[in-house]
């Protein structure tokens, strides 16, 4: 099995679903290990491939790195560990990686982003764009919408994570006292989709339909449905759900309210 | 030809007057008797019975399946949510450690497994339906596979990650349930079953890699499949999800008819599989069987028809297993387009 040499200790690459070595991410200086990653754009590829490489020791232990360096935390974990996720999911996408690996890059994320986040100075909260999702009324599948959730965060964005078996009401209960204004929402089963549209129907009924974008998706749930229901939008994975979060973001911040797009 | 002749001619692609179709319509059955589908059902024999034969009188399609997956849930210690009408779903984990395999392991002794009640209920339904069905129609007895299984065991989230990184507990996990479904197996081909089945869309490249799939679950699929081939059963496998990426691999299950999700062109599957293994599926359960009407259903039937090369190995159903909530009206054009167009068709 392949070494990588980081920081002056090894760690071992897992092999990928197709039997060879993982992609390299983002390469890594050929003498990155000689160099001990001195360059602070080094440390951060390397946090990035420890994400992609699902190595949570390693993520841990750069991440600790740049701490000492005294580099900015956010910095590490927007140029760092999020690279990484970025690049885990358009590796899902691409059907390199599957659920497992794509929760175990969100394992070694979070190991990195444990270590930074005391570090991190104040973020304006106010200036995040914020979502809430869950899975509709009668539907406990939720491995879709975790795979969301983590990518989401990954980007930057704030979710409110409602859970599973989640009421029509409560999506837009809780958009409003979060001060949320895209609500996403998922279903695997043809039984309880039609619980997406009690969503779109009360938004309409409260006078508040401008005021949301709302999102869908899930196994059986496609553009088709999404179009019937009057949805605003529709995923058919996890990572897509990141652009199409950005992308309705930047077109409420059309509106004038400022919303903004994540860390896109 | 009466209804089983056709589909266990078509399973051996033997000739066929028309292409044998399954509709997936149990799930619809409660409503039809006064009835929710939940826990209460799954345990009153006679209520599943009249359920079925109100199905199969509506919908006059070419089997009857049984659900074994409520039962079998049970018998491994899920803890479940049962909705007010809709097929139960995972609640709680009841296995994290390869203690806990051991544990249930020695409590799964045969006899046990076969006096649970949702088991008795199931092989009394089998029973009763093959008194009134004989051997004019096939009776399919169907469960999760194995990876279905063992997520409602230790849930998907926790079953994806031990993939990567507690495989000596999934393997365990996943024989240990394969051992279960082969032991139950001949208890339902005594009562009438003539068709045992499987769904495993946990395993399918909608969740893991076509490579943890060959190593982790496809022993355990082929076990089975094979426990239930030494029967003398005819054995279908649907690997529900993306199945391209596995189409390579499907086949060593040994199932005699591999039923693919509409994301898998049927005549292509045909092609591949012909004369080794028959092919079902082809039928889009949300854009046609949900949000469709007549008119959608069956373009949609003879669209898939028309591009078959061979009448036998292959029977029309639709891509994945459906919720309560599909109107009969469309199970019923399914069934009369497929014997439309398949009728003439040389």
């Amino acid at each position: 099995m392949a070494k990588i040499e980081c920081l002056h200790y090894e760690a071992e690459a897992p092999v990928s679903p197709g039997g060879q070595d993982y992609p390299r991410a983002l390469d890594l200086p050929p003498d990155a290990g000689r160099m001990g990653l001195e360059g602070k754009e080094s440390l951060f590829q390397a946090m990035a491939k420890a994400v992609v490489d699902m190595d949570e020791d390693s993520s841990a232990r750069l991440s600790e790195e740049a701490v000492r360096r005294r580099y900015d935390a956010f910095e590490a974990i927007d140029q760092g560990l999020t690279k990484g996720m970025e690049q885990a999911g358009r590796l899902f996408e691409e059907e390199e990686y599957f659920v497992p690996e794509l929760l175990l890059c969100a394992d070694a994320m979070d190991a990195g982003v444990e270590v930074l986040k005391p570090h991190i100075k104040k973020v304006d909260e106010e200036a995040k764009c914020r979502i809430v999702l869950g899975v509709i009324s009668g539907d406990t599948h939720d491995i879709g919408k975790n795979l969301v959730k983590l990518m989401l965060n990954s980007a930057g964005f704030e979710v409110i994570d409602l859970g599973r078996d989640v009421d029509p009401e409560i999506f837009i209960d809780r958009a409003q006292e979060a001060g949320a204004r895209i609500i996403m929402i998922s279903s695997l089963m043809t039984t309880t989709m039609e619980g997406m549209l009690d969503v779109v129907k009360i938004l309409k009924k409260r006078g508040l339909r401008d005021q949301f974008k709302v999102a869908v998706g899930g196994g059986p749930v496609s553009q088709a449905f999404a179009d019937r229901i009057g949805a605003d939008a529709y995923s058919p994975n996890a990572n897509h759900a990141v652009r199409l979060a950005a992308r309705l973001s930047v077109e409420l911040a059309g509106d004038g309210t400022g919303e903004l797009a994540g860390n896109l | 030809m009466l209804s089983k002749q056709r589909v266990m001619a078509a399973a051996r692609w033997k000739e066929v007057d028309q292409i044998p179709i399954f509709a997936n319509k149990s799930p619809m059955g409660p409503k039809l008797i006064g009835r929710k589908l939940n826990r209460a059902f799954f345990l009153d024999d006679a209520a599943m019975t009249s359920s079925e034969m109100a199905l199969l009188d509506l919908v006059d399609d070419d089997v009857v399946c049984l659900n074994l997956a409520p039962a079998l849930q049970d018998v491994l210690g899920a803890r479940l949510v049962w909705p007010d009408n809709d097929h139960p779903q995972f609640g709680a984990p009841t296995i994290s450690s390869l203690a806990d395999v051991q544990e249930l392991a020695d409590g799964l002794e045969p006899s046990r497994v076969i006096q649970n009640e949702f088991v008795q209920a199931l092989l009394a339904t089998t029973r009763a339906v093959k008194k009134i069905i004989g051997e004019t129609v096939a009776l399919e007895v169907n469960c999760y596979g194995v990876f279905n299984l063992a997520a409602r065991l230790m849930g998907l989230e926790r079953l994806m990650g031990a993939t990567l990184r507690q495989k000596a507990l999934v393997h365990r996990l996943c024989d240990l349930i394969a051992g279960t479904q082969v032991g139950l197996a001949p208890h339902f081909v005594d009562a009438g079953a003539d068709i045992l089945s499987i769904g495993d869309g946990m395993s399918s490249p909608a969740c893991i890699s076509p490579r943890v799939y060959g190593e982790m679950a496809l022993p355990y699929l082929t076990q089975t499949i094979q426990g239930f081939r030494r029967t003398g059963a005819i054995t279908l496998y649907h690997p529900c999800g993306g199945e391209y990426p596995i189409i390579d691999q499907v086949g060593q299950t040994g199932a005699d008819i591999l039923y693919f999700s509409e994301l898998v062109d049927l005549d292509v599957a045909q092609k591949i599989f012909a004369r080794r293994h028959a092919v079902a599926g082809g039928v889009d359960p949300v854009h046609s069987l949900f949000m469709g009407d007549e008119r959608i259903i069956d373009a949609n039937i003879k669209q898939i028809i028309k591009k078959l090369k061979y009448k036998s190995g292959v029977i029309i159903q639709p891509g994945c297993g459906l919720s309560p909530n599909i109107p009969i009206i469309n199970l019923q054009t399914m069934v009369k387009s497929t014997r439309k167009y398949s009728k003439n068709m040389q």
